[in-house]
């Protein structure tokens, strides 16, 4: 009977973070430690004729300037272990020669502190040749546009092409009563966290040996790469992550910084401490999402959709970094989304840019399918005359007919109509169809937006991955150890980062092995201590896969504990029950022993074991998913728009979903609601324009406009339980889910809310501007 | 993000700091609430040889109404403003600006006279001021002088006042015994810097206007008054068509550009709006409620749901589950 998973539990860490006791990496001090800064490239795309570093060397308190010239000469590319077969884009710690993307590290700078190391950058002089550039992915894709990699002989800016089809859909749209097509261009965005980026470096000469801490979601992927690059064996590189302010998945990737900081640590003989600054992290950290699609959708007159194609472009800067175009490749094979579309056809273009490359961000490319998918399904049920609701419960895949295999991926269980419906009828209860009417009546402008997503989670079957290219496996590994004293310590590969996977995974502990949660102690973020993990912290997974893991570890230390216990009670295992660290013959709760004294037992009494019992008290095991993991879930958004100003404001915000066995409610709504409010980020606010040759028009929180609260609904949410098939435990994963569906539906209430206008919209974010140059001015409305 | 080298003076009377000032000449810069003057030199913006901090100056915090006329003296801070009694009702323009400045950290620091020597023609105190027709008292080693803000204010972050000398006071004269205005401002997200703002500052005498004064905010090099708008209303009656007329001329009256903010189309609109929304309140002050911000939203919406689960606290949760092991 499981006791802790499901229940509202508070995050352990919280009152250490709440109260400013957080150690992040800009809280490490090493002894002798000194400081990097990074002079980073001006020009979107430009040649290095010389680089001038004396005047800075010569400054009192300057260590050291390394430059693209200085870096081994055998040093390796930046990996990208995301291989769906690409042209190569091989970029470094520093850049060599050229500069590809404004913002790119050109010479990292080592002072004794942060105020000498930013006067020295002021010093090193850059002789720079600015090269032709382009800042768009239509403009890269056109006949004349500059070459970004002209210098490896590419013909064009097209880094790869992905194609997929089923079924037949050329005879589909000829045989379709109704055809929609629609083009979308969805913003730059990125995953901007409290805490920007940082690493610290400490290199032991005597045992040529490397300690890193770096804020990263990848704690064995950055180790292995960083070994990869430096050409040194795994096991001399040890890596910690200490808290982290948020990754959001830009902390998912492999960055020139934490090469870079290694070799400045290896230079100077010091640790080394480098920690972005606000400003650079705009241009430093992978951004995200950017894409224009067309996308076309085939209908019988009865709202049956026969066949989807898509046509999409992705912007992906001057590199593939750590997980190459994969986000691009999910937008494409997402392109059904829950529906029982049998003819699909995409085509995926990835297109290279000069601009910060694109990468990780929580959705991966599942809010631009979404996106794409959901407003079309909109337009379609405009253009047939039926209810938006009606023609997504006609086209759900059914619940009797799941598991189903979509475009590429197999969606494994639930009941997409029965959330719909429940997310419909918290609207009707809360009267906002009836309201509508009546405000629009008034002349207010009121509207109401519907979607629907699934989310890819649980990544992932590490067979399948490899199919695919990629270089990682999708399993999780969990150790668990019960302490001499009976307390218990589980080591996880998975990194927290505020998502709170800690309390999550001791949970499933505590019920498995029978003890209270605050029992036990979480170990994470060091290489020399926690089992492997896979794929590291992003996908979703932590719950799902690292979950199922700590089960099944847990569950393996049980039937010794029981073992042990069963010996010391002269009773069968079979008949013993764990409960809070008490181990007790079923109905009789009197005759028992102590998780402590099973532990003592374990380790220090030998003689109280069992015949032929080993010593210890500790499993490791590992969890492959045979599949992944599929929640999801309705968002309906209710939005009022200021005509005259064009601004917009939440009346409501519905979100009902699915996913599977909830571990602890309190996180997966935390998870949501700060997801959702990333989805209104795109929807509304967020962007990362550039200019025609690729010079970035944003800089500063002045110009990356990220919501607050004030700006944001308050979310009625409801929970559905279908646990997942696939999943020891039913857990599917959550954490990236509220970014999927939440722009179509923002979006699709805006233009509801503006239908007297007529309005389409169909790029983000929906700025006021925007919408003013839609409606057009009017007369004031008077209050 | 950290700045270069400077000294750093911290003098405890006016005449010393106006002594080292003037001993810096123009490689010396006060520093008031440092909202403005910091980030230029983090950013490496600004990279001033000496800061002469004020702020342990005695005398410069002073808020108070005298002769009718309101006085903010040099350390009086936004967050004094938001929370004076003094600035509502007839000052009415001011009142409603202070809380929109930034957000309550920014505020708790900044002060009303850096706001204006800094002249940033996004800053809302520029306009809030003009339209209530305020002037600065600057003072420096060798006397003081009073400015009035029309005169101030040059251009983009450049105004009247010598490297020399400290603005110690603002001055804004007495409104009359009617007298209401506003400040409405569009921001993309709360604590934003105005993508348009406007301050409406109306006297009334003899159910006729006997002085309006309104100005613009982020529509030109600095902060903007409409005085075509201003002079069209003076000596009428403040009715529907006069409103509209103001707004049509204030809005002729900015100088918007395109930016990530909007463009300059939008911007004109949004003046449009905004003074024909501020002169509708400051004509029936009685009737205003709340300071409108953004779209606010409808009267009697539904409650939230109960099944939302951020309104439990994490003591809430954890007496639960101690009652629970209790049991
Ligand atoms: C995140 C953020 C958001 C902001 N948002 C807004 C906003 O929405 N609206 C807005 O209006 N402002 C905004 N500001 C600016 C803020 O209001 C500043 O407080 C103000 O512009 C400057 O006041 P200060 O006292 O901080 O001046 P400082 O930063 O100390 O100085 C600014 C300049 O004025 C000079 N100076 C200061 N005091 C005097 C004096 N008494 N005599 C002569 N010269 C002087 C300084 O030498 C310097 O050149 C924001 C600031 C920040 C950091």
């Amino acid at each position: 009977m499981p006791a802790w998973v499901g229940r509202r539990m508070p995050r352990r860490e919280d009152a250490e973070l709440l109260t400013g006791r957080g150690r992040f990496i800009g809280d490490l001090g090493r002894s002798g430690m000194v400081h990097a800064v990074f002079l980073r490239s001006p020009y979107p795309h430009a040649r290095i004729v010389s680089i001038d570093a004396s005047r800075a060397l010569a400054m009192p308190g300057v260590r050291a300037v390394l430059t693209g010239a200085d870096l081994p000469e055998d040093l390796g590319a930046q990996p990208n272990t995301h291989l769906f077969g690409e042209r190569e884009t091989p970029y470094f710690a520093l850049a060599r020669e050229r500069a590809r993307y404004a913002g790119e590290p050109v010479a990292v700078i080592v002072a004794d502190s942060q105020y000498l190391a930013e006067d020295a950058r002021d010093e090193v002089i850059v002789d720079w040749e600015p090269l032709p550039s382009v800042g768009d992915a239509d403009r890269a894709l056109a006949d004349d546009a500059p070459l970004v990699y002209g210098d490896r002989d590419w013909p064009d800016n097209v880094a790869a092409t992905f194609e997929q089809e089923m079924g037949d859909v050329d005879s589909a749209f000829d045989e379709a009563d109704v055809v929609v097509t629609e083009r979308y261009r969805i913003q730059r965005q990125f995953g901007c966290s409290l805490e920007t980026r940082g690493v610290l470096a400490e290199w032991d000469e005597n045992v040529d040996e490397l300690t890193l801490w770096t804020s990263s979601q990848i704690v064995h992927i950055a180790r292995d790469l960083l070994a990869a690059v430096l050409g040194l064996p795994e096991h001399r590189i040890r890596v910690l992550v200490p808290r982290i302010g948020g990754g959001f998945g830009a902390k998912f990737h492999f960055y020139p910084e934490e090469t870079a900081v290694a070799l400045a640590a290896r230079a100077t003989g010091r640790p080394v401490r480098w920690v972005e600054d606000r400003m650079e992290s705009f241009l430093a950290t992978v951004h995200a999402r950017e894409q224009r699609v067309e996308i076309s959708m085939a209908a019988r007159e009865d709202g049956t959709i026969t066949a989807v194609k898509g046509d999409l472009v992705g912007d992906m800067g001057a590199a593939l970094h750590t997980v190459g175009y994969g986000p691009l490749w999910l937008t494409a094979v997402m392109i059904t989304n829950v529906y029982e579309i049998p003819n699909a056809r995409v085509r995926a273009r990835a297109v290279v840019t000069n601009k910060t490359p694109l990468g990780s961000f929580r959705g991966w490319g599942q809010p631009q399918a979404n996106f794409v998918v959901e407003r079309t399904v909109d337009r379609l049920a405009r253009e047939l005359g039926m209810d938006r609701a009606d023609l997504r419960r006609r086209n759900f895949i059914p619940p009797e007919r799941l598991p189903r295999k979509s475009l590429h991926h197999t969606l494994d269980s639930g009941d997409y109509p029965r959330c719909l419906d429940r997310a419909l009828e918290l609207l009707d209860e809360r009267g906002w169809r009836e309201r509508q009417h009546e405000l629009r009546d008034e002349g207010r402008h009121v509207g109401i937006g519907i979607s629907f997503y699934t989310e890819n989670s649980a990544l992932g079957p590490s067979r399948m991955l490899n199919q695919g290219g990629v270089q990682q496996g999708g399993y999780d590994i969990a150790r668990v150890r019960v302490e001499p004293g009976g307390e218990v310590t589980l080591y996880t590969g998975l990194c927290e980062m505020g998502q709170g996977v800690t309390n999550a995974l001791s949970q499933v502990c505590a019920d498995n092995l029978g003890v209270h949660p605050e029992k036990i102690k979480v170990v994470t973020g060091d290489t020399s201590q926690v089992p492997y993990t896979g794929y590291g912290t992003g996908a979703s997974r932590g719950a799902a896969v690292g979950g199922a893991a700590v089960m099944r570890a847990s569950r393996k230390v049980r039937e010794k504990v029981m073992r042990i216990a069963g010996h010391m009670l002269e009773a069968n295992p079979d008949d013993l029950e764990a409960e809070d660290g008490m181990i007790f013959v079923r109905g009789t709760p009197t005759a028992a022993v102590t998780m402590g004294d099973v532990g003592r037992a374990a380790y220090l009494r030998a003689i109280e074991l069992p015949e032929g019992e080993d010593p210890g008290l500790e499993a490791i095991e590992a969890f492959d998913p045979p599949q992944f993991a599929w929640p999801y879930g309705a968002n309906i958004a209710v939005v009022e728009v200021d005509v005259d100003t064009g601004e917009v404001s939440f009346l409501d915000y519905i979100y009902v979903h699915d996913c599977g066995t909830i571990v602890n409610p309190m996180i997966v709504e935390g998870q949501i609601m700060g997801a959702v409010a990333q989805g209104i980020g795109a929807a509304l606010f967020e962007s990362l324009p550039y200019d025609e040759e690729g010079q970035p028009l944003f800089g500063t929180f002045m110009e990356y406009v990220l919501p607050t609260a004030a700006e944001l609904p308050r979310l009625v949410m409801e929970h559905q339980h279908t646990p997942s098939p696939n999943i020891p435990g039913g857990m599917k994963g959550v954490g990236e889910a509220g970014t999927i569906g939440s722009p179509a539906a923002v979006v699709a209430a805006i233009e509801d809310a503006l239908a007297p206008y007529g309005v389409r919209i169909n790029e983000t974010p929906v700025t006021p501007s925007a919408i003013l140059a839609m409606v057009g001015e009017r007369e004031v409305t008077p209050a | 993000m950290y700045p270069g080298r400077f000294e750093y003076q911290a003098p405890t009377t006016l005449e010393e700091a106006l002594a080292t000032l003037d001993r810096y000449g123009d490689e010396g810069k006060v520093l008031a609430g440092g909202q403005s003057l910091l980030p230029l030199m983090k950013l490496r913006f600004a990279s001033p040889r000496a800061l002469v901090d004020i702020n342990r100056v005695a005398g410069l915090d002073r808020l108070a109404e005298e002769d009718g006329e309101l006085r903010i003296g040099a350390l009086v801070r936004h967050r004094d403003c938001e929370r004076s009694e003094l600035l509502g009702g007839r000052w009415g323009v001011l009142a409603d600006a202070a809380p929109q400045i930034s957000d309550p950290i920014v505020r708790n620091l900044g002060t009303v006279a850096g706001s204006l020597a800094h002249a940033d023609p996004q800053g809302d105190w520029g306009s809030a001021l003009l339209a209530a027709d305020a002037r600065v008292v600057a003072a420096s080693a060798g006397g003081r002088r009073e400015i009035p803000l029309d005169e101030l204010l040059l251009g983009p972050f450049t105004t009247a006042l010598e490297p020399n000398e400290i603005i110690t006071e603002v001055r804004v004269p007495d409104p009359g015994a009617r007298a209401a205005g506003t400040y409405l401002k569009l921001e993309r997200r709360v604590g934003d810097f105005a993508t348009v703002a406007v301050a409406v500052h109306v006297s009334f005498a003899d159910g006729t206007v006997s002085r309006a004064g309104i100005a613009l905010t982020a529509v030109g090099p600095r902060n903007l008054r409409a005085t075509d708008a201003e002079a069209a209303l003076a000596g009428a009656p403040l009715d529907d068509e006069a409103i509209r007329e103001a707004a049509r001329l204030a809005a002729g009256a900015a100088e918007p550009r395109d930016d990530v903010r909007g463009s300059a189309d939008y911007k004109r609109n949004v003046v449009r709006v905004f003074v024909e929304r501020g002169l509708r309140m400051a004509a029936r002050p009685e009737e205003r409620g709340d300071v409108p911000r953004a779209a606010a939203a409808p009267p009697g919406r539904p409650e939230p749901s109960e099944e939302f689960a951020g309104e439990e606290t994490a003591e809430d949760v954890m007496k639960e589950i101690r009652e629970k092991e209790d049991q």
